[in-house]
């Protein structure tokens, strides 16, 4: 899988998880609270139905049974009798009928229903209890309260009992379950109260659902989802953005088959081959020196026919008279003489920079070496002081040759930036393990922006020349010899360059 | 004049010519030839107070050519001319400091000096 999907995926999978434990915990305890409300609730409602029951039933339970019998004892006249019945049956409106019979005769009798109907109402056995019946489909009870001489009967009817109730069931062992007025979704609990009614033989099973989920909790649930989801939304927003900066970094890479890090691997294998390939290659050339050669080659063709020249220019020197050296003939040759210089000069730097081989290290004298080479310019440069102050300095492993080009290129340079008369301070000591030499003069000096770029190739003040000299010296100093070189200078004023080469090379 | 002789071997004509005449001019016989061959013969007809002699040759290397003439010529009467001083063996050998090195292209003055020298000894 791409990673930068598995960027998205572990992006939201912790979010996801984290809403996940939040909701539920949450919910939870938002549940257990609902509950227990649903259970206050309940017992408020079992009390009230107690309560009501027991008020219902009143008149066959003490002390209004015992009161009422008490009262219709005293009752003789029809007209007390019946006016007391009325007054009360009013009073108890579930009083369906009440009747009074005395000696064996009724006396009085009040029903909502006609007469003798309740009377004659079968009981069925089977689905009622001792003296609830069915009529209707309306529950009855029927009641006698017996005194010594007489005895008052009645019915009462039970429905206006449960006003909150929506359905009765009968049970066969004797119970009535009371459904609750909630609607019926999702029964989950049931808080079972029974308790008993006219001496054990009636209970109310109280039966409420805990179905629906509480205003309260649906609202949680609601407001949850709502923010989960615009967390999602922006989570997975951010992700995409990380995600597709991710895959835009890496460009191509990102695209193709596979994962983004095969890609990469795969990329990286390529290159590793190449570059073996390109070491090997280098190794090759290292080894014959395809390129070196043709450079090297060239190069020292050239020596001998500018060595044929200069010893000719020499020899012609020598011939001539002084009147001649100084006519333009001399002239001419003097420019002969610097042309071939200058062609020398530029050989030794190519074949330098092109080099391949190591260094040859011998035993050199540094001093030595400057001296001859100070020697050569000296008789040239007439109008340039050379001051050669030389230190006690031990022999050092170095490329006879190099050193050589490296003082030439040196002293040349300081040669030509100075405007004539001008000084050069050559000065030699012994420096740590190794041999240090500085070379100074008065001449126009290296700007201060320039300092940096003196030692490059093709840095050039002058119209003619190459501009190797100092890539050639540095080449030479640091890389062949492991050396040091460094240059000082105010503008206008002087240029020092400071060499520093270790004794074993 | 002196009486002193000079063998200078380089296969280039140019370089062979101009430095006959130099030494010429300072007053001593020269006599130059292109092969090491030749020289080894030169050397056997008569004797050399110096021999100046280039390292690349077309038949042998200069090395070879100073083991050669050793009998007949010292080793501190060699003057080796080479544009060739990277060649490690050949230097390495002469690092010996038997012989005089001189590097192409060469300064014909330090040429002269250094063959002074070895006509003094």
């Amino acid at each position: 899988m791409k990673f930068r999907n598995k960027i998205v995926i572990g992006g939201l999978v912790p979010l996801f998880c984290v809403s996940a434990i939040l909701f539920f915990t949450v919910d939870g305890f938002l549940r257990k609270i609902d509950r227990q409300a649903e259970q206050t609730k309940i017992d408020e409602i079992a009390e009230n139905v107690e309560d009501e029951v027991n008020r219902h039933l009143s008149i066959v339970q003490n002390p209004l049974r015992e009161t009422f019998a008490e009262l219709i004892s005293k009752l003789y006249s029809w007209n007390e009798i019946n006016g007391f019945f009325i007054k009360f049956a009013s009073v108890y409106p579930q009083i369906e009928r009440i009747a009074l019979v005395r000696g064996g005769k009724k006396i009085v009798e009040i029903s909502k229903w006609p007469r003798g109907v309740l009377d004659r109402t079968p009981v069925n056995k089977n689905t009622s209890l001792s003296n609830i019946f069915w009529f209707n489909k309306k529950p009855f009870v029927n009641f006698e309260i017996r005194s010594v001489d007489f005895v008052v009967s009645g019915t009462i009817e039970l429905a206006s009992l449960f006003k909150k109730v929506n359905s009765f069931t009968f049970s066969p062992s004797g119970k009535i379950k009371v459904v609750s007025s909630k609607p019926r979704n999702n029964i989950r609990g049931k808080n079972v109260l029974s308790f008993p009614l006219l001496n054990g033989e009636w209970s109310f099973e109280l039966n409420d659902d805990f179905s629906a989920l509480s205003n309260p909790e649906k609202r949680f649930r609601r407001i949850f989802l709502g923010f989960m989801l615009i967390g999602f939304l922006i989570s997975f927003a951010v992700l995409k953005v990380i995600s597709d900066d991710f895959a835009r970094k890496l460009g191509d890479f990102s695209s193709g088959p596979g994962d983004e890090f095969s890609a990469v691997s795969k990329k990286i294998g390529e290159l590793e081959k190449k570059n073996k390939k390109l070491r090997e290659l280098i190794e090759a050339q290292d080894s014959v020196g395809i390129l070196g050669r043709n450079v090297s080659v060239i190069g020292h063709e050239l020596r001998n026919p500018i060595s044929a020249i200069k010893n000719a220019l020499y020899f012609i020197s020598t011939q001539i008279s002084e009147d001649v050296k100084k006519s333009d003939v001399g002239k001419h040759l003097r420019i002969m003489k610097n042309e071939t210089k200058m062609i020398s000069h530029m050989i030794e730097d190519i074949l330098t920079l092109s080099r391949i081989k190591p260094p040859l290290r011998t035993n050199c004298d540094i001093n030595e070496i400057l001296s001859e080479v100070v020697s050569v310019f000296g008789e040239d440069e007439t109008l340039v002081e050379f001051y050669f102050e030389k230190g006690g300095i031990p022999n050092i492993k170095a490329d006879v040759a190099e050193m050589r080009q490296v003082f030439s290129n040196l002293i040349k340079n300081s040669v030509e930036a100075i405007t004539p008369p001008g000084k050069i301070f050559i000065r030699t000591s012994s420096a740590g393990k190794g041999v240090k030499v500085t070379i100074k003069d008065t001449g126009c000096g290296i700007p201060k922006s320039k300092l940096g770029e003196i030692f490059k190739p093709f840095y050039s003040t002058k119209s003619a020349g190459m501009g190797f000299g100092l890539a050639t010296v540095r080449k030479i100093v640091e890389e062949r010899h492991n050396g040091k070189i460094s240059v000082r200078s105010a503008e206008g004023q002087f240029a020092e360059f400071e060499l520093f080469f270790p004794a074993e090379g | 004049m002196s009486d002193k002789k000079i063998l200078i071997v380089d296969d280039d004509f140019s370089v062979r010519e101009t430095i006959t005449d130099i030494l010429k001019s300072q007053g001593w016989l020269v006599e130059g030839v292109p092969t090491g061959r030749e020289a080894v013969e030169k050397t056997e007809e008569k004797n050399f107070d110096c021999v100046i002699l280039d390292l690349r040759l077309p038949d042998f290397n200069g090395f070879e050519i100073i083991e050669r003439i050793k009998n007949k010529v010292d080793k501190s009467k060699i003057v080796v001319i080479t544009g060739y001083a990277t060649d490690r063996i050949i230097v390495d050998a002469l690092s010996k400091a038997e012989y005089f090195l001189l590097l192409k292209p060469v300064e014909p003055k330090q040429l002269i000096s250094v063959v002074g020298k070895i006509l003094e000894q």
